[in-house]
C-alpha cells in the first residue's frame, strides 16, 4: 500500500497545482460617487441598500437591428402564451428589436444566481422580491430612474407597496411590478348556506370569522371531519393578521425584529385559536398539501389564499361554488393584506439599456396590464385600471384588488428568506402545540436578529 | 460528499491490489519491465485519477478553502474572513434550540443511531432468511432488492402517500381501532417515520453484502461446530457473527456515512419540518448555500459534518473490527 501511495500523492499535487489557478472572484461593483441625494420617489420603507454607483443618465437608442434576451419563470402554459403574445406585439411595434424569450424552468432564483456567477444574465428578466436586495445592492440591475424621468413615467402610477420591494433606500427604482396578487378569504357558498350562515360581509371582523368557523365545523378529529377554515403555518398568511393588528415584522430601518411584541402575540394567539378550538385545521390535517386543495375537496369551508386559487378551482374543482371575502377587520378596526408581486428588470451590463427599458415600459404599461387582467391571471399594477369593467363581472377579484391601498408587500429586505423561515418555524411550533405564541415568537426574533447581525 | 467513494475503495481495494502486485512480481523479474508495467498501470488509471482529482479531491479542498471566505458567488467580491464562519457556528452552541445547524446535527445523530442499527439487523436477517430458503430464492432476492433499485424520490413520494392522515397506514390502524397520526406533520413522529422509510430502502443493498459474506464462510467450521454439539443459535453467535465482522464493519461504516448525509427524503417529504424536526445537516447546508446565498457558511458546515463523520467512522473501526488495522498494513 505505502509503496503505491507516494507516486499517487505526487500525481495529486500535480493535478491540484494545475487546477488551483482557476478560481477567481465574482464581479466587483467598482467605486464612485454615492447614489445621489435625490428626492425619494416612493414612500414607505425600503430595506434595500443602494449600489455604490449607478448611471445617472439615460442611454441613447442603439442603432441597427438588435436582439434582447428575455427570461422569466414559466407559470401555466396559458400564461406563458400571453407573455409570448405581448412580447410579439412589442417586436411588431419596434421592428429593429428582436426578442428572444427563454423562460427558465424549475428553481428560478437559483438558476439566475448561476447566470450572475457566469456573467450570462439576460437583458431583461423577472426580479422576485427575495432576489431584489442582493441584485440591487450589488449593482446587477439597471437603475430605471433616469429613464422614468426622461419618458415621464411616474412611479406614482403604480401602487406604492408594489414598487417598494424594487427600490433602494434613496428611492431609485430598479424594477417595475409586472403583476400582483393578494389574499382573500375563499368561502364555500353551499356550506355557509347549509350551516344557516349569511355570507361574510365586507366589514366582517376577527370575531365573525371565529363564530362562523365554529358553526361550519363538523366531526372534528374524525376521518370525515369538515373544518371551518384551513390555515397554513406560513408567514405569508399570518403576517396579514399581524399587520392588521398594528404589528410590524421589522423596525423602520430593517435592523431588528419587532413581531414579538403584544400585537404579534395577540395576532398569533388569534390565528392559532382556530386550531386550539378545533374549528380550523392545518391543510395537512385533512391530508392536503395546501389550503387550496383542502378547500377544493370541501374538507374546509374557508381558506385564506390568493388569486392563484381562482384558475386552480376552475380547472380542478369546477363544481365547488365559492365566493371571495376580504380578510376580516382586526379588533382595532384596522385591516391589512399581504401583497405578492414580481418585477420586470434589466441587467445593468446589458448592451442595450435603452431598448431594455422600452420593453419594461411596454410590459408594465396599460395595454399589457389590461390584457393580463382580462385573461384572469393576475391583478394589474397600474392605478389607472382600478375601474376596468372586468372587475364588475368578477367582484371576487375586485375584493383582492382593493387591498392594494391597505396591503403591504410580503417582503422584508435582504434577510427575507431567513425571516420567512424563522416565522414558519414559530407558527408550526405554536400550531402543533409545542410552544406558546410568546415563546415561539421570541425564539424567532432571536434567530432573525442573529441573521440581521450576520457573519 | 467526497467521503463515500474513497472509503469504499479503502475497504474493498487492499486484497485486489495485493493480488495484483503479487502477480506483477511473479510475471517479470527485470526492473526495467516492472517500471514499464507500473507506467502502463498509471496510464490505465489516468482517466479515473483525473476524475478523482478534479471532481473529488480538488472540489473537497476548494470547499475547505471556501469556508474561510464570505462568498455569495457573483454578487460581491469574496472576502477573506478567517475562522469567522466557524466562530458563528460554534457561538450558536450556547443556545442549540435556536440554531438550525446544531438542531440538524442532533437530528442526524438520532437518525444515524436508529437507522444504522435497524438497517444492519434487517439486512442480516434478510440475508439469513435468503440463505436458508431453498425454493424460490431468486424470487425473494428480487423482491427484497426492489426497494434499493427504486429511486429515492419515488419511494419518498409513495411513502408520503402511505403516511398521509387519510393514507394506507392509518387505514390499517383504523381496522384495529387505533386512531392514526398525521405522521409527517407531528414533531414526535416525523423523524421516526423517515427513519423507517430509510431502513426499508437501504437494508436491501446491505443484504447483498451479507449474502456474499455468508457464501464465503468456511463450511468446515460450521460443520465442526455442529459435530461438537452446538445448536443453531450458538453456531450463529459464536461462529457466524465473528466471521462476519469485516462485513459488519463495512455495512455499519457505509451505512453511517449514508445516514449522516441524508437529504432527499427530508427535502421531498417534510422539507425539514415540522419545527425543524427532520432538518438534516445536508438540507441545512443546501438551504444556507442556495436559499440564503451564504456559500462560505455552508462550506464551514460541510467541513464540520465531514469531521464528525470521519471521527465516528474511526471509532467504529476500532470498536467493530480491531483486526483490519494490522492486516492491511
Amino acid at each position: 500500500m505505502r509503496r503505491l501511495a507516494t507516486p499517487f500523492f505526487f500525481f495529486l499535487i500535480f493535478i491540484l497545482s494545475l487546477s488551483a489557478c482557476g478560481s477567481s472572484g465574482g464581479g466587483s461593483t467598482g467605486n464612485g460617487g454615492g447614489g445621489g441625494a435625490q428626492q425619494g420617489l416612493t414612500s414607505g420603507n425600503s430595506y434595500n441598500s443602494c449600489p455604490s454607483s449607478s448611471s445617472t443618465s439615460a442611454a441613447s437608442p442603439a442603432s441597427g437591428n438588435i436582439t434582447l434576451t428575455v427570461s422569466g419563470f414559466s407559470s401555466s402554459p396559458a400564461e406563458d402564451a400571453l407573455v409570448q403574445q405581448n412580447l410579439n406585439k412589442f417586436s411588431q411595434a419596434h421592428p429593429n428589436i428582436k426578442i428572444n424569450w427563454s423562460p427558465i424552468p424549475g428553481d428560478y432564483p437559483t438558476k439566475m444566481r448561476a447566470n450572475v456567477a457566469s456573467n450570462t444574465v439576460p437583458d431583461v428578466f423577472y426580479l422576485t422580491p427575495d432576489m431584489s436586495a442582493q441584485y440591487i445592492s450589488a449593482g446587477k440591475v439597471l437603475d430605471l430612474t433616469p429613464y422614468m424621468q426622461r419618458d415621464n413615467v411616474s412611479v406614482n402610477n403604480y401602487y406604492t407597496s408594489l414598487v417598494n420591494p424594487f427600490t433602494c433606500t434613496s428611492g431609485h427604482v430598479f424594477g417595475l411590478p409586472k403583476d400582483w396578487n393578494s389574499l382573500g378569504v375563499f368561502y364555500n357558498k353551499q356550506m355557509f348556506q347549509a350551516a344557516g350562515l349569511a355570507t361574510p360581509t365586507a366589514n366582517w371582523t376577527w370575531n365573525d370569522m371565529q363564530t362562523d368557523a365554529q358553526k361550519l365545523t363538523k366531526n372534528p378529529g374524525s376521518p370525515n371531519s369538515v373544518y371551518g377554515i384551513s390555515l397554513s403555518p406560513d408567514a405569508s398568511r399570518w403576517a396579514a393578521f399581524l399587520l392588521s393588528n398594528g404589528g410590524t415584522v421589522l423596525n423602520k430601518n430593517g435592523t431588528q425584529a419587532t413581531f414579538n411584541n403584544n400585537a404579534g402575540i395577540d395576532s398569533l394567539t388569534y390565528y392559532d385559536s382556530f386550531i386550539k378550538n378545533n374549528t380550523g385545521t392545518l391543510p395537512t390535517g385533512v391530508g392536503s398539501p395546501w389550503n387550496g386543495d383542502a378547500f377544493g375537496k370541501q374538507r374546509v369551508a374557508m381558506a385564506i389564499e390568493g388569486g392563484w386559487l381562482i384558475p386552480y378551482m376552475t380547472q380542478t374543482y369546477p363544481k365547488v361554488q365559492y365566493g371571495i371575502a376580504p380578510l376580516p377587520v382586526a379588533p382595532n378596526g384596522k385591516r391589512a393584506n399581504l401583497i405578492f408581486t414580481n418585477a420586470w428588470a434589466a441587467y445593468s451590463g446589458t448592451k442595450y439599456p435603452n431598448e431594455a427599458w422600452q420593453l419594461i415600459q411596454y410590459m408594465t404599461g396599460q395595454d399589457v396590464q389590461a390584457s393580463q387582467l382580462h385573461a384572469g391571471f393576475a391583478l394589474p399594477t397600474l392605478k389607472s385600471l382600478a375601474n376596468d369593467p372586468y372587475f364588475t363581472q368578477n367582484p371576487g377579484l375586485k375584493v383582492m384588488f382593493d387591498s392594494a391601498s391597505y396591503g403591504y408587500a410580503d417582503y422584508y429586505g435582504p434577510q427575507d428568506t431567513a425571516i420567512h423561515n424563522a416565522l414558519a418555524t414559530a407558527l408550526q411550533s405554536v400550531m402543533l402545540n409545542k410552544q406558546t405564541p410568546q415563546a415561539a415568537l421570541n425564539d424567532a426574533a432571536t434567530k432573525v436578529n442573529n441573521q440581521l447581525g450576520g457573519v | 460528499m467526497a467521503t463515500q467513494p474513497t472509503s469504499t475503495s479503502v475497504a474493498s481495494a487492499p486484497p485486489i491490489t495485493a493480488e495484483g502486485r503479487r502477480r506483477l512480481r511473479r510475471g517479470t523479474d527485470a526492473p526495467r519491465g516492472r517500471r514499464g508495467e507500473t507506467l502502463a498501470a498509471y496510464l490505465f488509471l489516468t482517466p479515473y485519477l483525473i476524475v478523482l482529482g478534479v471532481f473529488i479531491i480538488f472540489v473537497s479542498l476548494y470547499g475547505i478553502g471556501l469556508s474561510f471566505f464570505k462568498v455569495d458567488i457573483g454578487f460581491t467580491t469574496p472576502e477573506f474572513i478567517g475562522l469567522r464562519n466557524y466562530q458563528f457556528l460554534f457561538n450558536q452552541l450556547s443556545n442549540i434550540g435556536l440554531s438550525d445547524f446544531w438542531t440538524s446535527m442532533i437530528n442526524i445523530l438520532k437518525f444515524t443511531v436508529f437507522v444504522v442499527i435497524g438497517q444492519t439487523i434487517l439486512a442480516l436477517v434478510l440475508a439469513l432468511i435468503l440463505q436458508s430458503v431453498i425454493l424460490g430464492k431468486g424470487v425473494f432476492r428480487t423482491i427484497f432488492y426492489i426497494p434499493a433499485l427504486t429511486s429515492s424520490v419515488a419511494t419518498s413520494l409513495i411513502f408520503l402517500w402511505l403516511y398521509n392522515p387519510d393514507g394506507v397506514f392509518n387505514y390499517l390502524l383504523s381496522l384495529i381501532h387505533i386512531q392514526g397520526k398525521d405522521w409527517l406533520n407531528d414533531t414526535t413522529f416525523a423523524l421516526p417515520s423517515i427513519m423507517a422509510l430509510n431502513i426499508w430502502t437501504t437494508a436491501a443493498s446491505f443484504m447483498i453484502y451479507f449474502l456474499a459474506a455468508l457464501q464465503d464462510l468456511p463450511k468446515e467450521l460450521l460443520e465442526a461446530a455442529e459435530v461438537d454439539g452446538a445448536n443453531r443459535l450458538q453456531v450463529f453467535w459464536n461462529i457466524t457473527v465473528p466471521l462476519l465482522r469485516p462485513a459488519i464493519f463495512f455495512v455499519v461504516a457505509i451505512g453511517t456515512i449514508g445516514a449522516f448525509q441524508m437529504f432527499d427524503q427530508a427535502k421531498f417529504m417534510t422539507n425539514g419540518g415540522p419545527v425543524n424536526a427532520t432538518l438534516t445537516p445536508m438540507l441545512e447546508i443546501y438551504n444556507s448555500a442556495f436559499g440564503d446565498n451564504r456559500f462560505g457558511l455552508a462550506a464551514a458546515m460541510s467541513v464540520i459534518l465531514f469531521i464528525v463523520i470521519f471521527i465516528v467512522t474511526l471509532i467504529q473501526r476500532r470498536l467493530i473490527d480491531p483486526g483490519t488495522e494490522q492486516s492491511s498494513s
